[in-house]
């Protein structure tokens, strides 16, 4: 429990520090801070289940879709704030998730199985954007400039820092909690052993539907905002790249871990802006140079940044301890 | 309590075990025994729902289970203790402790649970923070019981508890079954360990091939000549 109130303790400094760069950023730089905040944001809410439950989900570009298209056309029609269309966009993922998750827990299906569904969804669903007029095909929604705070827009990029910074800070505090709870430890004993799970009683199909309607959710209310950023939405936010990229960033950080997510793109989404514009002349060597650094990442620690800094943590600990009992052993003696 | 009739079950169409009926009575301990490859963990995998039987019936207090998915079989009180233990080894003793109290029926008496285990456990309160992945093989062989006890089963199914514990640790397992089943407890023990399993039982089945090959109380089957020859090896 102690070790809970440290990590609370940390979510405030992340917080307190966010506030603390944020007037010295550059406009281009607040941008990426903008986009690398939006990818945590994303890469947690995915780690719910792909984290802590290990059941890895490509459907989150669906998920974000729905924020994003839902919120924007119930402005367009309706005049419906963001503020409440965002939580429309995320009943239609949650319902979505739910599908995904039934058909895929209801039979003993192996693990792999709910990667490959979830993928299909991401793939139906980018065909669906680009071919619905409805939904704006290739060009997408526009959403008019404005500085209106009641429906989600601001002129002020500043503003649209401090809510992904909340909402990053707020996923950090779920994380926490969630860990620590019932249905978290329900999720994790899943991933560890299902059918260990299941002869203790485990219902897997409820603890995985609640894991992953909550997760879905929370990515669409992501959508909304990214939506309401970029003052447009269109079929490039649902892309399977962006499926891809929030499962390697949470694997840099750390899958599972509280901090990995947030940690992956932080360190990520930067590194890969700074590469491609300084060899713009080279185009595709910054790509190359990124994906090398990965892969060099993922098979020199494995289980993420966070993991093995944690493991080094608790080895040096141990050591230390150690090395205290034998010098008071040595002083008993000697 | 237990009832088997006629099982046959296996995988991709090929059958490892035929025609195995079974009997546990209430407040009983009997034990399952057979040489590695004999079908015992396929029955188990039947019994606990992981696994379709291709014929036969399970009945568990007058209700057919068969078939049953695994957390529903767990729910009516027919819990099992794996092979190998299959702790969930990134969590703390007491989380796996916890988890094992999933089922709704069982849900009310936890605290009294935690408390009959820690109590029959004392190492357990101690390390009760510690990842089970750290601690020694007797110690999760405590948490993989305990986290079944927590579950408060009518009958209790373990599989090969004796894997890679020392024969003394063996018996001290051993010993805290027959505690159990003196207060009540229901007991089905598989294992490889004929003699060790035989002295804690009331009764005891032989599997082998797939089939049971002699079945009898503990006592006649351990002057039985012909499991005498194969497994006690005297």
């Amino acid at each position: 429990m102690q070790k809970n109130v440290f990590q609370y303790l940390a979510v405030l400094a992340v917080f307190l520090a966010g506030l603390a760069v944020s007037g010295s950023l550059s406009r281009s730089a607040i941008d990426i801070a903008i986009v690398a905040l939006w990818f945590a944001y994303l890469c947690q809410t995915w780690n719910i289940v792909g984290g802590l439950a290990g059941q890895f989900s490509f459907a989150h570009p669906v998920y974000v879709a729905c924020g994003g298209y839902t919120s924007t056309i119930l402005l367009q029609h309706l005049q419906v704030s963001p503020w409440i269309g965002m939580f429309a966009g995320a009943l239609l993922a949650m319902v979505l998730a739910a599908i995904l998750c039934w058909i895929n827990f209801r039979q003993q299906l192996p693990m792999l199985t709910y990667a490959l569904i979830t993928l299909a969804l991401t793939i139906i669903g980018v065909i669906t954007l680009h071919t619905s007029s409805f939904l704006g095909g290739h060009e997408g929604l526009f959403i008019p400039k404005a500085n209106s705070p009641l429906t989600f827009r601001f002129l002020d990029r500043a503003a649209y820092f401090y809510i992904i910074l909340a909402a990053v800070c707020l996923m950090l505090l779920l994380t926490i909690a969630l860990r620590a709870s019932r249905i978290g430890a329900r999720l994790v004993a899943i991933r560890d052993n299902q059918d260990a799970a299941r002869m203790l009683g485990v219902d897997v199909l409820r603890a995985t539907m609640a894991g992953s309607t909550i997760s879905a959710g929370l990515g669409a209310l992501g959508g909304t905002f990214y939506a309401q950023y970029l003052s447009v939405v269109d079929p490039s936010i649902a892309h399977v790249e962006l499926a891809v990229q929030i499962v390697l960033m949470t694997a840099v950080g750390g899958i599972g871990t509280v901090w990995g997510p947030l940690f992956g793109p932080l360190a990520l989404v930067p590194m890969e802006r700074i590469l491609s514009r300084e060899f713009v002349q080279l185009a595709g060597l910054g790509q190359l140079f990124y994906g090398v650094l990965i892969i060099v990442v993922l098979l020199v620690l494995r289980d993420g940044v966070v993991t093995w800094a944690a493991k080094r943590i608790r080895q040096r600990r141990m050591a230390a301890l150690i090395a205290e009992s034998r010098s008071r052993e040595n002083g008993a003696t000697g | 309590m237990l009832e088997i009739r006629g099982i046959q079950a296996g995988y991709a169409g090929v059958s490892i075990i035929r025609d195995v009926s079974l009997d546990v009575h209430e407040r009983q301990v009997v034990s399952l025994l057979g040489a590695n490859g004999a079908g015992k963990s396929t029955l188990l995998k039947v019994v606990s729902g992981l696994l379709k039987a291709d014929a036969g019936v399970v009945t568990f207090c007058g209700e057919d289970i068969t078939n049953l998915r695994p957390d529903l079989i767990a729910e009516r009180g027919l819990i099992q203790v794996p092979q190998g233990r299959r702790l969930f080894t990134r969590l703390s003793v007491i989380d796996n402790l916890l988890l094992g109290n999933s089922p709704r029926r069982a849900r009310p008496q936890r605290n009294a649970l935690l408390e009959r285990v820690l109590t029959m456990f004392p190492i357990l309160a101690e390390r009760r923070s510690q990842l089970t992945g750290t601690l020694s093989g007797g110690q999760q062989q405590m948490v993989a019981i305990g986290r079944a006890l927590m579950g408060a089963p009518r009958l209790l199914v373990l599989d090969e508890p004796s894997i890679g514990l020392s024969p003394s640790i063996t018996q001290e397992v051993l010993d805290q079954l027959t505690t159990l089943n003196r207060s009540g407890l229901t007991v089905l023990l598989v294992e490889q360990n004929v003699a060790q399993a035989l002295s804690v039982s009331n009764r005891g089945y032989i599997l082998e091939n797939g089939a049971i090959a002699l079945d009898g109380e503990a006592d006649a089957l351990r002057r039985d000549e012909r499991i005498r020859k194969a497994y006690l090896g005297v």
